[in-house]
Formats: structure tokens, C-alpha cells, sequence
């Protein structure tokens, strides 16, 4: 243990600015003798100082006598105190004044700066034997703290750094070659090892010598808050190196303050060179799920290496139509953020890709794009139910889907035609105009079903949205006609491009369209088991539900039935031109869509003429609420379910689960379920791999799909229910290449990073962590052996002040000015 | 006051319409619009006997709706009560109370999606017949049930074909309707100022009575009411879409800076 007072470095600057006042004061010492005698002065102080200061140690060294004692600190015990210190303090300030004073009368300066010299001395010493410093010797025992060693051991560290060396080599060879620094920090410093990839995991340097790159990802803003925070809570942290590559898997920037609140301090070391020239979609953010017609926020975070910093264009594409562009200028850290927001219009599983284009020279192109599946719901179904003239039916309807708290209704009722005569201005009128483009151009596909209820299109010039419509319905719309004199072929419908949608046939022109008689429509077999039609569980509670209803009246004819869809009730007595019985409800798949045809406009009867029965109008809520859920496909009606899956690495199969259930929702067992996987896109939909899965007791079938190429893939399965044939599907995007390896440049600028916001050290990459790293001292210590010595307060020293100050007295006497 | 142009497009509208009749919009006899009407045994349950037939004349001529002009008589006990929502009710002086099955069944007729209008033909804002409206009402639904309440004037009634301000009729002697409000809809409508009156012609088309203190203008507001409370019956609240707030709200400004119609008597 060296005790020192003043460091060499104090003690030289004095000595040369003494020997500087020294040399100015002779130098000067005819010119400016007053002057140079305050020189004089001030160096015979300063070489006084510092030969006080050496013999204190000197004195304090011996009292050391070279003991255990591995700590000191200087004191003082004054008489009385602070107080006596104090008071010693101001009587001597007011004895070297009165002696300034009295000094004056000294003719030469160089004999006035001498006596005051001796003065100020002589009053130092005596001031020295009253205050008595002192120095503590005292044996400590520290309590080491802890340094934490965290070795990236995630697959992209097996990535090459060096001829024939991959960056995990190159780590352990760090940890081998710092083992003279982990050595110095012995006693002061424990070094703790740790691996991780996705999560940390204690470690040695022998365990991390024959460690393996095998981690599927790296979340390196994890692991520092979870060995932050397990040895925070354990002792104190002296301080973090972590040995990694620098690509987090999982985080989008592990390099900023929020993330790294409470976290550190991180030295950074790479285990690599960063040369390769590389631009990738390293990370997007968005939640797989949002709400139909909700906006979200989908951001990508762009990593350019090697590259100069310049805007890149960056797309999101929707089932491979670009549907946004942002520009992303990759500064800095070598990362950029773009956002794109967007609403999606429709329910369903989309494949939304995020690109980048490949710049020339890049290393990898694979990670420029990356495909995701956007899972859309919806809170609330968006009705639009579109009236051509205020009726019962029309009251009826609004009136259930109004209280519907899942429905989010959309009205528009005809209320006044050309045909009809008013004399008001406008001004007096609650009408507005029927907004046709809005509707059926801008807002269509917002909506989840379309019902055209006793509407005719032809007086709105409705004629050019009609194909819309049509589209809407093949891309997966619900359309529901309801009957009326303004409706099928008395709309003038047929051979329109509404017509191909609906699952009736229409005449094209005659007078006999429609029939005004009352009737009981009938169930046909197909019926007593439709979701539409089923409104009870229990057959034949269905059929007696069916019995009681009150009778309909007046139907519109139409020609016949569209080659597949399902006739659910017919009328009793009419019939089609074929000979089979005129049908009321008919239920039909139009391509992705769905389309219901109701022949009359007297469905109301089944809510208020049967409260006049005793009935409360259950059967037709239960009608219509069928009808809705048919329409848009709720999952809770479907008897065939599939889930596809991809795992992390494209080497992985695709999982597929499969559930099927009988007509009445049991699972079905031994049921044979074809299985195919083919593209998203349309019209190039060949399967490229089929299989057929057989599900056990509970109805559940398991399916695994290897060897598929990177993209999205749409998983379609097919089974039998109720000698039906059933289908679902499913999309499933495999990856283009393990995360961990999407990104095979190292990021040098996200350590970087990390290590300033931390206050840490980039080390680049160094060969070995350096002992002089600034780690934190650790804070607990013990002191368990304490020597105190008192150095001035001795007799010699009092003679000596005493002798100053007799000196000082003969000199000033012999100037004559006492 | 009607402009030249505009009187001479609407009687030539009028000669059309008379001429070439508008096709049926109704599928079926049972699918047009036709008022119940109700009559209650012992009262003079229709004190204005061409009213409906006048309100349900303009319905069909200035409407898109397809409404039969002559109402249909019903009793509380009737099955063919249920088979229209609309149910008219009129009187001009007491009214007995129905017995326990007819409060039972207008009960069951309102709750269950049905809209009566009760007219009062007595010329005053109180009298016997308004209390046994009062009466029938607080039969039918007794206390907690609200009851009979003020209509407030932004109703949708108001605004459900015609932007109106007040209810008037053949008289104006009521500021306001009064109406039975349940889950935010409206099941009974009761307005004092004799609807009927106003609507009422005897058979060479003269209008029975004057119209009281507004003349013709007024007239023409009572049609409007009456076609107003048809179209709530047939649209319940459309008209509070938010989809028609921003126009309507543009149109009662520009009104109320003096644009449009003439002022409410």
C-alpha cells in the first residue's frame, strides 16, 4: 500500500512553477524589487509544501511498518473539535495579518517577504500541532462484484468471420485469449459466463469452448435485461461484454435507451468483420390479427450493410398486388423504420409480402422480401340492406338487424320515385339523394352481406355498378334477394350481371312473374338440415316450428334453380315451366361468395302475425340470424376445419390440422379428409402436393407437409359431411430461409450502439477483451482491522514553530519595526 | 308562396298520375299499407270518416309506398289485429276502458312491433277524451312502465319524410305529441290537434273543415304529420341514420335563415 497526499504529478507542477518564481524573482529583483520579492515569497512557500508533504508520508510510512493494512484515509483531531479547528484556522489567518502588517515598515522587500515567510511558517506549524492530523490505516475486505460474459451461441454465429473460422470460433478464441484480464480482476471482479440465443443460460469457459451456433434465434435485448437483472438482484453489476454478431432475430432495434433503461454498462465486441454487402426486410411489426375495416399499422424495419446510406424503396403487396410504396433511407445504425397503414376491407387470411428491390453486389438476395399472413376478423358484421319502396318486410328486417349488436347496419330505402308527385321544395324534405357510387363503387367490398330487398336497379342508373356486385359476390360477398314487384325479373334482373350471382334462374321477359295467392311454403329435405332453414336442433321440433308459421303471400316466379345450390322450401302448389315446385328459399356458393334468394316479400307475417299466435316472432330472428351466419361463412357453422402452419425454418414441414364434425356438429369419425396445397394465387392454383388424412374418434386429423419451397401456400381440404362434399382452407406462408440466417451480415452498428446507450465500450473487433475495461468498483466492502496515527502532533514540531516565529522576531527587530 | 313554374310542373304531374295509374309495388294485397282501424264498442270511434282514406291518398301519391286507401275496421279481439302493424285510434269524447283480454292483446299488438296513433277529434287539449286515453294507456302500461311521454322535437318522427316543427292538425291547440317510447322505439303516437280534421273531405272533394289558426298551410303540415307517422311506422328510425344527419341538419339551417317553406302556424 503506497500512501501518498500529494500525487507525483501535483508535486511536480509545484516544484516548476517554485523554480519558475524563483528564476522571475531574480530576474526582476533590480527592476521590479517588490515584486520579485512576492515571487520570492510564494516559491519558498510552494518548496515549504512540499517538503511538509514528504515527510507527512514519510512519517505515515513508518507508522505503517508495513502491515496488513491495505487502506488508509487522512483525518484530523482538533481540540474542541470543528469549532477548535475553526478557531486554530482564524487565529493563525489573523496572526500571518498582523505580521503583513507590521511588516511594512521593513525597507527592503526581499527582507519583508522573508520575515512574513517565516511567519506564515512558523503560524502553519503551530496551527499543525493544534489541528493534529492524523491517518487511519484500515485492512478492507471487498466484496467482489460481478462481470457477465454472454456469448451469442445463435446459428448466424456458425456464419463464416474468418478464413476457415466461424464467429463462434472466433468468440470462444476471445474468451481463451482474455483469460489474463479475467485473471487481473480477481478479488475486485467475479466473471460470470453466459450463453444465449433466445433466452440466457449460466455458463463456463469450458462449456462455451465445445458450445455449438444452434440457437433458432437471437433476442439479444432479452438476455441483457435477464443477466442485468439476475445479478442486480444477486450483488452488483461491475458491468456486461457481450461477444455476438449483433443480429437480434426478435427485436426490431435492441440498440435504443427504452430498451436498455436499467440495463448495463455493455462492451461490445464482434466476433467478425461486418464486409458483407447486404439489404434486407430484417424485421415487421404487426400483430398477425386485425379487425375488418380497422386500421393498422404494419412497420418493417430495412437493414442496409455495406451500402450507402440512400433512400430504398420498399412495397407492401397484398395477395401479390402492390397495394402501398414508402421510401426507407437506411442512416446510422444501417436501419430504417417504414410504416404503411391500411384498413382491410375483407375477412379472411391475406398474404401480405414486404419487399425491398436487390441492389447490385448484395450477398444474400433471399431477405429483400418477406411474406406474412394477416389474419383478418371482424368485431361487427356491415350489412347494407338496400329497399325499393317502404313495407312491412322492409320494417321487419331493419327493425332485427338494427338490434343486432353484432350487425352494423347500412340502410337505404327508396321513399319517393320519380313517379310520385310533390309540390315541396326540397328544402321541406328529409331526402337525399341515393348515393349509387358511393355504395356500389367505393363502399361495396366493405360489406359483408348485400341485400337487395323489393329493389329494382333501373331507374338509379344503377346499370354500370351491377358488375360490381357480381364481382363482389365472386369474391366472397353475401348477396340475399328478397322478393317484391320490384325484384327477380319484375326488377328487370334477368340477364343482368346480377342474375349469373343468384341461385335462381329468371325469366327474361313475360307477364306472368308474379302470384298473389296466400301459401304454406314447404321444407324440402335439404331444408330440414340447412343452417338457414334448421331453426331448431331437433328435426322434428323443426318441422313443428315450420307448421306453425303463418302462411305467406304472393311469390315471384322464376324459371328454375342454379346447377348447384340448394333449394331449402318450395312453394305447395306452384311450379317452375320444368315441372318442379316453384322454389321460395334457395341457398347457393357463387364462387368465393354466397347468394340467397327469398321469392316473397312476406317474411314478416313470421314475426307479427305470429305474436297474434302466442309466438314472440322467434322463428324469424332465428331465420334471419341463420341466413347472416350462412352468408358469411361463420366458422361456427362449418362442419370441416383446417389449420395450416409453417414452423420457423423452411427444412421444417408445414403442419396441418383437421377438424370435421357431422350435421349436427358431433365429430365425426373415420371421416376422409383430401388434403391440398397449392398456390394463393389465382388462376394458377395446381396442387403441389395432395394427400388424404383419415380423422380418429374426435374428428381431428394431423398432417405434416415436407419439402415445400419458400412462399405462401393455400392448404385446401375436402371431406364428405351428410353425403356432401365440404371444404375449408387455410394459408401458410414457409419462410425463405431460418430466421437466423436471413440476415447473414453482422451488424457492428447495433453494438455499437448498445454499448453507447449503456455507457459501455465498443470493442469492435478486438481479439481479446482488454483488462483496462472501466467496470464499475465494487461497492461493498468490510473494514475489520483500523490503526489510527497521529503525525504532527509531537513536541519537535512546536519547537520548530516556536523557532520560526523567534527567528522572524530577531529579523523584523533588526529592521527596527516592532 | 308557389311559384308559377313550380304549380304548373306539379298539376302537370298530377294530370299524369291521374291519368296512367302507377303500377302495383305490393306483391300481394296483404303486402301494402293499410291502417287498422280500431274500434272500440260503445264510442264514436270514427268521428272523421274519410280522413284515413284522404291520408292514405296522399301516402300513395307522394310516397313510394303502396298503401290501399281504405282502412280495415279491427277489435281488440280480432286475429286480424296482428295482421297489420298500423292501428289507428280516434274518438271525440269518453271512451270506456277494454276489458282485461283487450288491454291483454293491444298490449301484445304494441310490444310485439306494433305502432298505434291515437287521434283526438274533441277540439281541445283536454277533455274526456283525452282522459281516457290516459286511462287506456296506464292499463296497458301500468307503472314502472313510463308511460305516456312528451315526443322531444328532435324526434325522427319530425324528420321521417317531412321536416316538421310541430305537430298540427285540423286545430293547433297542442305544442307537442305525446307518445309511449320502449327500447327507443316509439309505440304509440297521440296527438290532440284532431289529425283527422284536417285530412277529412266529403265526396265532391271539398275539405270538411277550416283549419285553425293557419289556414291551408297548415293543412298541408297536418298531411305531412299523418304521412310522416306512416313512414316511421314502415322505416322506424332510418331517418336518424347518420348517414342523413348531415343533410337534414343542412336543410333545417337553411330553412331557419329564412330559405324554404313559409313559417308554422
Amino acid at each position: 500500500m503506497n500512501v501518498t497526499l500529494l500525487t507525483a504529478g501535483v508535486r511536480l507542477t509545484i516544484a516548476i512553477i517554485a523554480a519558475a518564481l524563483t528564476l522571475a524573482a531574480f530576474i526582476g529583483r533590480r527592476r521590479a524589487p517588490r515584486f520579485s520579492a512576492s515571487l520570492a515569497l510564494l516559491a519558498g512557500l510552494a518548496v515549504v509544501v512540499v517538503i511538509a508533504d514528504r515527510i507527512t508520508v514519510l512519517l505515515a510510512g513508518a507508522a505503517h511498518r508495513g502491515d496488513v493494512l491495505n487502506d488508509y484515509a487522512w483525518a484530523w483531531a482538533p481540540p474542541w473539535g470543528d469549532a477548535g479547528a475553526w478557531l486554530g484556522i482564524g487565529l493563525a489567518v489573523i496572526a500571518i495579518g498582523l505580521g503583513a502588517a507590521a511588516g511594512r515598515r521593513i525597507q527592503s522587500p526581499f527582507q519583508r517577504a522573508l520575515v512574513l515567510g517565516l511567519r506564515i511558517v512558523g503560524v502553519g506549524a503551530a496551527l499543525a500541532v493544534v489541528l493534529r492530523p492524523a491517518i487511519d490505516l484500515m485492512h478492507i475486505e471487498y466484496e467482489p462484484n460481478h462481470v457477465a460474459v454472454l456469448i451469442d451461441v445463435s446459428q448466424s454465429m456458425g456464419l463464416q468471420a474468418s478464413p476457415g473460422k466461424s464467429r463462434l470460433e472466433r468468440a470462444q478464441a476471445i474468451i481463451r485469449a482474455s483469460q489474463p484480464t479475467f485473471a487481473s480482476w480477481r478479488g475486485r471482479h467475479l466473471v460470470d459466463f453466459f450463453t444465449f440465443s433466445s433466452t440466457a443460460v449460466a455458463s463456463s469457459p469450458a462449456a462455451i469452448e465445445s458450445a455449438e451456433a444452434s440457437g433458432t434465434e437471437t433476442r439479444i435485448l432479452g438476455a441483457l435485461q435477464a443477466v442485468s437483472t439476475q445479478l442486480e438482484a444477486g450483488g452488483d453489476l461491475a458491468g456486461i461484454i457481450l461477444i455476438s454478431d449483433g443480429v437480434d432475430t426478435v427485436t426490431a432495434d435492441p440498440g435504443t435507451p427504452e430498451g436498455l433503461a436499467g440495463v448495463g454498462p455493455v462492451h461490445t465486441l464482434l466476433p467478425a468483420k461486418s464486409e458483407l454487402r447486404d439489404i434486407a426486410v430484417a424485421n415487421i411489426l404487426a400483430d398477425g390479427i386485425a379487425f375488418v375495416r380497422t386500421p393498422i399499422t404494419i412497420e418493417a424495419v430495412i437493414k442496409s450493410n455495406g451500402f450507402p446510406a440512400e433512400p430504398r424503396r420498399v412495397t407492401l403487396t397484398k395477395d401479390g398486388q402492390v397495394i402501398r410504396q414508402a421510401w426507407a433511407k437506411p442512416a446510422g445504425s444501417h436501419r430504417a423504420k417504414v410504416s404503411f397503414e391500411l384498413a382491410p376491407d375483407r375477412v379472411g387470411k391475406h398474404v401480405l409480402e414486404i419487399a425491398t428491390p436487390v441492389a447490385e453486389g448484395e450477398t444474400v438476395t433471399t431477405n429483400n422480401r418477406r411474406a406474412f399472413v394477416l389474419n383478418v376478423i371482424r368485431d361487427k358484421l356491415r350489412v347494407l340492406q338496400v329497399a325499393g319502396q317502404p313495407s312491412w318486410d322492409v320494417r321487419a328486417l331493419r327493425g332485427l338487424l338494427d338490434q343486432n349488436p353484432n350487425i352494423d347496419l347500412i340502410s337505404f330505402f327508396i321513399l319517393r320515385t320519380q313517379e310520385d308527385v310533390g309540390m315541396e321544395p326540397d328544402s321541406e324534405l328529409s331526402l337525399i339523394q341515393f348515393p349509387t357510387r358511393e355504395l356500389f363503387e367505393e363502399a361495396l367490398p366493405t360489406f359483408d352481406v348485400v341485400i337487395l330487398q323489393n329493389f329494382n336497379y333501373f331507374p338509379y342508373g344503377m346499370g354500370t355498378y351491377l358488375d360490381n356486385i357480381r364481382d363482389y359476390v365472386n369474391g366472397g360477398g353475401g348477396l340475399v334477394m328478397i322478393g317484391g314487384a320490384l325484384s327477380f325479373a319484375s326488377g328487370r334482373y334477368a340477364h343482368t350481371p346480377i342474375a349469373s350471382v343468384l341461385p335462381v334462374t329468371l325469366a327474361p321477359s313475360a307477364s306472368d312473374l308474379i302470384d298473389t295467392e296466400e301459401f304454406s311454403p314447404k321444407l324440402t329435405d335439404k331444408g330440414r338440415t340447412h343452417p338457414i332453414t334448421a331453426l331448431h336442433y331437433d328435426v322434428t321440433a323443426n318441422n313443428r316450428a315450420w307448421s306453425a308459421l303463418p302462411p305467406l303471400e304472393g311469390i315471384n316466379r322464376v324459371t328454375g334453380v342454379r346447377p348447384g345450390a340448394a333449394v331449402l322450401a318450395v312453394h305447395p302448389r306452384l311450379v317452375t315451366r320444368d315441372g318442379k315446385p316453384l322454389p321460395v328459399i334457395v341457398a347457393g356458393d357463387i364462387r368465393d361468395g354466397r347468394s340467397l334468394a327469398i321469392t316473397t316479400d312476406s317474411l314478416w307475417r313470421w314475426q307479427f302475425w305470429a305474436a297474434g299466435k302466442g309466438d314472440t316472432g322467434s322463428s324469424y330472428a332465428a331465420f334471419w340470424e341463420n341466413a347472416i351466419r350462412w352468408l358469411t361463412r361463420d366458422p361456427d357453422l362449418r362442419h370441416l376445419r383446417v389449420t395450416a402452419r409453417a414452423q420457423g425454418s423452411p427444412k421444417q414441414p408445414v403442419i396441418v390440422d383437421i377438424e370435421l364434425s357431422e350435421t349436427d356438429y358431433s365429430p365425426l369419425a373415420g371421416g376422409n379428409v383430401a388434403i391440398e396445397i397449392g398456390p394463393t394465387k389465382r388462376p394458377s392454383r395446381v396442387p403441389v402436393e395432395t394427400m388424404t388424412v383419415t380423422t380418429g374418434d374426435d374428428g381431428r386429423a394431423h398432417a405434416e407437409v415436407k419439402n415445400l419451397a419458400p412462399g405462401p401456400y393455400r392448404v385446401t381440404a375436402t371431406a364428405d359431411v351428410g353425403g356432401r362434399p365440404t371444404h375449408a382452407s387455410d394459408v401458410v406462408v414457409v419462410p425463405t430461409a431460418d430466421a437466423e440466417l436471413r440476415q447473414p451480415a453482422a451488424d457492428s452498428a447495433t453494438l455499437a450502439a448498445i454499448a453507447e446507450q449503456t455507457g459501455g465500450r465498443f470493442l469492435g473487433d478486438a481479439s481479446a477483451i482488454p483488462a483496462d475495461l472501466p467496470l464499475s468498483p465494487p461497492s461493498t466492502r468490510t473494514v475489520d482491522r483500523e490503526v489510527t496515527v497521529k503525525l504532527w502532533s509531537r513536541p519537535g514540531l512546536l519547537i520548530l514553530a516556536l523557532a520560526l516565529l523567534a527567528l522572524e522576531w530577531a529579523l523584523r527587530r533588526r529592521a527596527r519595526t516592532l | 308562396m308557389l311559384s308559377r313554374r313550380r304549380f304548373l310542373g306539379a298539376a302537370t304531374a298530377a294530370w299524369a298520375c291521374a291519368i296512367t295509374r302507377r303500377p302495383a309495388r305490393a306483391i300481394g294485397p296483404g303486402s301494402q299499407f293499410r291502417i287498422s282501424q280500431l274500434a272500440i264498442e260503445g264510442t264514436n270511434w270514427n268521428p272523421r270518416p274519410t280522413a284515413l282514406r284522404r291520408l292514405c291518398w296522399g301516402v300513395e301519391k307522394r310516397t313510394a309506398i303502396d298503401a290501399a286507401r281504405d282502412p280495415v275496421v279491427v277489435k281488440l279481439n280480432d286475429s286480424a289485429l296482428f295482421h297489420r302493424p298500423f292501428l289507428y285510434l280516434a274518438g271525440d269524447g269518453d271512451m270506456p276502458l277494454p276489458n282485461a283480454a283487450g288491454i291483454d292483446a293491444l298490449r301484445r299488438f304494441l310490444t310485439l312491433g306494433g305502432f298505434m296513433v291515437i287521434d283526438s277529434a274533441q277540439g281541445a287539449a283536454s277533455g274526456a277524451f283525452d282522459h281516457a286515453v290516459r286511462q287506456l294507456m296506464e292499463a296497458v302500461f301500468p307503472p314502472p312502465a313510463k308511460g305516456l311521454t312528451l315526443v322531444p322535437p328532435d324526434h325522427v318522427i319530425y324528420k321521417s319524410f317531412y321536416l316538421l316543427d310541430r305537430p298540427v292538425g285540423r286545430i293547433a291547440v297542442s305544442p307537442t305529441l305525446e307518445g309511449v317510447m320502449q327500447d327507443g322505439r316509439m309505440l304509440v303516437a297521440y296527438a290532440q290537434n284532431d289529425l283527422g280534421g284536417a285530412w277529412a273531405r266529403d265526396n265532391f272533394g271539398n275539405y270538411l273543415f277550416q283549419c285553425e289558426p293557419g289556414g291551408e298551410r297548415q293543412r298541408e303540415l297536418a298531411f305531412r304529420l299523418g304521412i310522416n307517422l306512416v313512414m316511421y311506422a314502415l322505416c322506424l328510425d332510418y331517418k336518424a341514420d347518420q348517414v342523413h344527419v348531415p343533410f337534414i341538419m343542412r336543410r333545417r339551417r337553411w330553412r331557419g335563415m329564412g330559405g324554404g317553406g313559409s313559417a308554422v302556424p
